[in-house]
């Protein structure tokens, strides 16, 4: 039901990639959530109506969500640093040399992702302002 | 003799009943409208035994309880569940109002939940409101003004000038009041309602705009604003706690210091 499956991806989520994560705990949320990502294949909408379904609507946004929070947790999992928002435990250092990068991530049918890097843009778009070198944030 | 009965689905017939799960202490009941379209059914009303202790404390917390665990077929808007969206209006204890702003112990303990009465249903507890927009599309729900603002600066506001049109603009549209208005009920086609009504008057009174003549020759006729008979049931129903009535009789006062 799609109920359930929303519930159990939200505490995969909330648990295993919240704002403090470490590897262990990363890999964990991954394993259940390519469970979760598995699961959608065996679905059931019980609202069969084509007029104001949101039984199917509810559906359809489960799906959507579900592959954001495999792309969300996999590029987690796999970024080695902590930068931001995403505070890793084994990592506490932010990283530049090796993680000035976007990720992106696409998520297969089967659930498997495959991962690119795009270089971050450090100049601005016109010379009104000097570029501002990157620098550690310190509080 | 002439013979006058109801249209056939107009009759609501007896539905479906769920039990709460064994051994629930704090048990209330709720009579749910349901209406499906697809079948050629009357609609019928759904009864759901609901565990309070193993449930989130508002009407809508019940309603999204149900869809997630009894049947997920129940179809009812929802967006922000906190009374600003507008989106979760129905009759809820035979009162019109936002079921996520509503405690369920407050209302009775066998709690009816219907759509917003008098309105086109088109499942279950949601209302077809494409009239109820136009309405309101219809009063030029816009600041008009024939002037060019100040260079380097807004068009300013003294803060009594502002506190004018504050309630006014809280109005949410959620069509709680003008789906409690008997007067609606009878001629939506051509009166306005108090919700179109109170928008329009939050544009007569601010002091930015130009069009007030406009405005009232718009509502200068024996429908749009004069079938409001202050019924007060629009005040009375509001759940943002606006005060619409006051605002029609008021557009009705400059109509008529306009003509003395």
């Amino acid at each position: 039901m799609t109920s359930e499956l929303r519930l159990e991806m939200q505490k995969i989520m909330q648990n295993y990639a919240a704002v403090f994560r470490s590897g262990d705990s990363l890999d964990e949320g991954v394993d259940l959530l390519r469970s979760s990502y598995k699961s959608f294949e065996d679905i059931s909408v019980a609202d069969r109506s084509l007029i104001w379904n949101t039984d199917l609507i509810e559906t359809m946004e489960l799906e959507n969500l579900l592959l954001n929070s495999v792309a969300t947790i996999e590029s987690a999992a796999n970024r080695k640093e902590s930068r931001g928002a995403h505070a890793r435990e084994d990592y506490p250092e932010r990283n530049d040399k090796e993680w000035m990068a976007h990720t992106l991530c696409w998520v297969k049918d089967s659930g498997d992702v495959n991962f690119k890097f795009r270089p971050v843009n450090h100049e601005t778009l016109t010379d009104e302002v000097e570029s501002i070198p990157p620098k550690a944030r310190v509080y | 003799m002439a013979e006058f009965t109801l249209p056939l689905n107009s009759r609501v017939k007896k539905g479906k009943h769920y039990d709460a799960p064994k051994g629930s202490k704090n048990v209330r009941r709720y009579l749910v409208y349901r209406y499906d379209p697809d079948l050629n059914h009357n609609p019928r009303i759904d009864t759901f035994d609901i565990d309070m202790d193993d449930c989130g404390p508002m009407v809508l917390d019940v309603l999204i309880k149900i869809k997630d665990e009894i049947d997920p077929s129940l179809t009812f808007r929802r967006s922000c569940r906190e009374g600003i969206c507008g989106s979760c209006a129905m009759n809820i204890d035979g009162r019109n109002s936002l079921a996520c702003t509503v405690s369920a112990e407050s209302v009775s303990r066998d709690t009816k939940i219907y759509p917003l009465p008098h309105m086109t249903v088109i499942k279950d507890l949601v209302p077809d409101l494409s009239n109820f927009y136009h309405q309101y599309a219809s009063i030029k729900p816009w600041l008009q003004n024939k002037t060019d603002p100040p260079k380097d600066s807004e068009r300013l506001q003294s803060k009594k000038e502002q506190e004018k049109i504050d309630e006014p603009a809280a109005c949410i549209l959620c069509a709680c009041c003008s789906t409690s208005c008997p007067s609606y009920w009878w001629n939506s086609d051509k009166y306005l309602g108090p919700a179109a009504l109170l928008a329009s008057y939050r544009w007569l009174v601010d002091s930015r705009d130009d069009a007030k003549d406009e405005r009232l020759n718009e509502l200068e006729d024996s429908f749009k604003l004069y079938r409001c008979h202050t019924i007060m049931n629009c005040t009375n129903t509001c759940p943002k706690g606006l005060n619409p009535a006051e605002a029609i009789a008021k557009t009705k006062k400059m109509l008529i210091d306009r003509h003395s």
